[in-house]
């Protein structure tokens, strides 16, 4: 027992009785295996939750490289889901200079849809081909809801991931009231990989149109926090697990998504091998955030975004 | 990367395997239920887990993992009053060894009554072992509150009948 600073258990009379029923009410409780299992694949899911929603943070500005897709509704995606499905990504320029404005703006916007909180936007981001199997990229805007109507939502959501497999636990109220924020939609990432939809998605939360940022970024148009380096936000496709024996993004290509304010005119992608890329910058439904993908050939890029004039708004490195 | 991540699990493993059975004695201490005391020790894990950089450079990391124990009970209670399902009323016992079982049942009936701060003072202070500046820290309160609810929900507890019977009999300890 403690005895410091009051005398600890003496300090109460009869204490004693009290402490001694307490361990033994305490060693009655069975303790049984410890699940290392469902402890760590809750602890990642917080991890990317919550990397998701830090790099969304500041909502401005990115880019990336994307295979051109033409806009196509009703394309190839997720046979087995509802809602608009819009194919996104614009033709790539390869080789634009810097600060050269590109002659139309690739920029694809989805049809403002209604609000239905259980019935997501679709919008094909990025496709490409890798190892000879074709993946498409998508992003399923999931619109802002009530806090009563949070937790089926976030079900609606686990269940697109445990219909491709995964085994993580479905949302819980006490998850969804830690981690959902009221006037922020759910933007959702999933790939399709040879026909097959990867069992775990990638969200971040954005805020609906006039809505204040939980993160307390600047509102738009106003200059980037310290300078325009890596103040991208965004979401990626990023294996965690190197062994490939729990992570389904194991062996898939790394793609990224990232946040691009409303003044940006264009993006551009500098590869490694000095190729430069014009990802499309697209729209989802309604939501006043806009984004753009980079595919995953490579982990080694910079995404710059561009006013109309040419003036660097934003970069940072993949 | 993977190896450095595969060193990480390794070494959270080693560190849950050795915490479980503490953290589920005192989950189920401030929850009364087996399972609710293995969602909240769960849930403090996964915690841990996201957070684990961060508590392998704190001093005491079992401490810092209580104390999201603490947080998590402290959260679930503000939200929602804990409903627990008995399955029979205790009935009052003497000293005997035979009236033990029921006095346990009193007693963890009577932790339920408890203010979730009350209650969190108790076991921190009594079955955790932690001294008042411990609890403090653990609870995220000043030590004189510590004291004060420690003390307030002693008394309440003392009033079970067959503590105040065991303690005449055996003595303060």
């Amino acid at each position: 027992m403690n005895r410091d600073e009051t005398g600890s258990a003496g300090a109460v009379e009869g204490t004693g009785a009290v402490v001694r029923e307490l361990s033994g009410l305490a060693e009655t409780v069975q303790i049984g295996p410890v699940p290392y299992t469902a402890v760590q694949a809750g602890g990642r899911r917080r991890v990317m939750r919550r990397r998701s929603l830090l790099t969304g943070a500041t909502a401005l500005a990115v880019v990336a490289a994307v295979g051109g897709v033409a806009a196509v509704n009703g394309g190839p995606g997720p046979s087995s889901r509802t809602g608009p499905l819009i194919a996104a990504s614009a033709p790539l320029s390869p080789a634009a200079g810097p600060g050269q404005a590109p002659a139309a703006t690739p920029t694809q916007t989805a049809p403002p849809a209604p609000r239905d909180p259980f019935t997501p936007v679709r919008v094909q981001m990025a496709s490409g081909t890798k190892d000879g199997k074709p993946w498409t990229a998508w992003a399923a805007l999931w619109p802002a809801v009530s806090k009563e109507q949070a937790l089926q939502q976030a079900r609606l959501i686990w269940e697109e991931d445990k219909a491709a497999g995964s085994t993580d636990s479905p949302p819980t109220q006490d998850y969804v009231d830690q981690y959902r924020h009221a006037d922020h939609d759910q933007v959702v990432f999933s790939l399709i990989v040879d026909g097959k939809r990867i069992s775990r998605s990638v969200a971040s939360e954005q805020p609906v149109r006039g809505a204040v940022p939980f993160w307390g970024t600047p509102p738009p148009g106003s200059t980037p926090p310290g300078g325009v380096e890596d103040v991208t936000g965004g979401a990626a496709f990023h294996a965690w697990a190197k062994n490939g024996t729990d992570d389904p993004f194991y062996g898939a290509p790394e793609v990224g998504f990232f946040t691009v304010a409303p003044e940006v005119s264009y993006a551009e992608v500098k590869w490694a091998d000095g190729t430069v890329t014009r990802p499309a910058v697209v729209t989802l439904g309604d939501s006043p955030v806009r984004w753009v993908a980079a595919d995953g050939t490579s982990s080694k890029y910079r995404v710059s975004l561009y006013l109309a004039d040419g003036t660097l708004y934003a970069a940072q490195k993949g | 990367m993977g190896a450095k991540k595969a060193e990480r699990d390794f070494e959270f493993n080693a560190f849950m395997t050795g915490a479980w059975p503490r953290l589920m004695r005192t989950a189920f201490l401030l929850s009364g239920e087996r399972y609710l005391a293995e969602d909240l020790v769960q849930t403090a894990l996964e915690r841990t887990y996201a957070a684990w950089g961060k508590v392998t450079r704190a001093d005491d990391p079992y401490a810092y993992v209580r104390r999201i124990l603490i947080n998590e009970h402290a959260r679930r209670f503000r939200r929602k009053l804990p409903e627990r399902l008995v399955t029979a009323v205790p009935e009052q016992s003497g000293p005997d060894g035979f009236g033990r079982v029921d006095d346990r049942a009193a007693l963890l009936e009577a932790l339920g009554t408890l203010p979730p701060g009350q209650r969190q003072a108790v076991v921190l202070r009594y079955w955790e072992d932690l001294s008042e500046s411990q609890a403090a820290a653990a609870m995220g309160c000043s030590v004189g509150t510590v004291k004060s609810q420690a003390s307030k929900g002693i008394a309440k507890l003392r009033e079970l009948s067959s503590l105040n019977t065991r303690t005449s009999i055996g003595g303060a300890a």
